[in-house]
């Protein structure tokens, strides 16, 4: 049996979309609950560089790959 | 959100409390730890199985199945890293000149706000506990009152026994002025 390679960036973009809606609701308790004060922007500033940063690093990483590529499980006969 | 908007005309912050510090630290702490782990696990086998991963590294399924686990892992701590704090930094007490509010996020979408008048409160007492609240002198502020609310608890703050003389002072002080204030408000 053959599994296309791109089967696990499926999974992964999933994955990463539900990682994504629990960001969205920090992003929204932040600007809907917490006090404007430097402290806050800050962390939150420093919070997004980071957020950004790590699926910068995943996009770069997803698009050198050659996701045509198979998997072969099991064995022939 | 800006706190005057969750005053009264009039009204001012007295005192304005948080969790100790050492809360954020801990908790700084356990998610550095967790960001670290990955990288110290990597040093790790290069030092002392440099063939395992000239071995397997170079097979590109695990090479890219290694990848999106260390980009799914790294994106999660980070989200619960951000939401720990939130869970802190949306957790705040205050008192004013005429009330005590206390603000609680529990989670994600669970947040409970209440508020008493100072000249409701019975009896005001802190509490440390532990060789580190000790040491850091952090601990509970427990403030009884004659409401529906009964009791109001300040978590985790810093010098709670002068914080718990503080607000008894605040609500002998309203107990003797309160009808004062009433009486001016209504002329």
């Amino acid at each position: 049996m053959q599994i296309p390679f791109h089967v696990f960036l499926i999974i992964y973009i999933i994955v990463t979309v539900i990682g994504l809606l629990f960001a969205g609701f920090n992003f929204y308790h932040v600007f809907r609950y917490a006090f404007r004060t430097a402290v806050s922007i800050i962390v939150t500033g420093f919070y997004t560089v980071g957020f950004i940063l790590i699926l910068g690093i995943s996009i770069v990483f997803i698009t050198r790959v050659d996701w045509s590529q198979t998997l072969t499980v099991g064995i022939g006969f | 959100m800006n706190i005057e908007s969750l005053l009264h005309p009039r009204e001012e912050v007295i005192i304005l409390l948080r969790r100790d510090k050492w809360v954020i630290f801990k908790m700084t702490m356990f998610y550095g730890i967790l960001l670290i782990v990955p990288i110290i696990l990597f040093v790790i086998i290069q030092t002392y199985a440099p063939e395992w991963i000239i071995e397997h590294w170079t097979d590109p399924f695990i090479k890219i199945v290694m990848a999106l686990s260390i980009s799914t892992y790294y994106l999660y701590v980070w989200v619960f890293f951000f939401q720990a704090w939130l869970d802190y930094y949306l957790d705040v007490w205050f008192v004013t000149n005429e009330r005590v509010v206390s603000i609680e996020q529990k989670g994600l979408f669970s947040r409970s706000i209440a508020e008493q008048k100072l000249y409701r409160i019975q009896d005001v007492f802190g509490e440390v506990h532990g060789i580190v609240a000790t040491l850091l002198d952090f601990g509970n502020v427990t403030i009884q009152t004659a409401g529906t609310n009964e009791y109001f608890i300040f978590k985790e703050i810093p010098n709670p026994h002068q914080v718990a003389r503080n607000i008894a002072k605040l609500a002998e002080w309203d107990k003797k002025n309160h009808h004062k204030n009433n009486a001016v408000e209504e002329i």
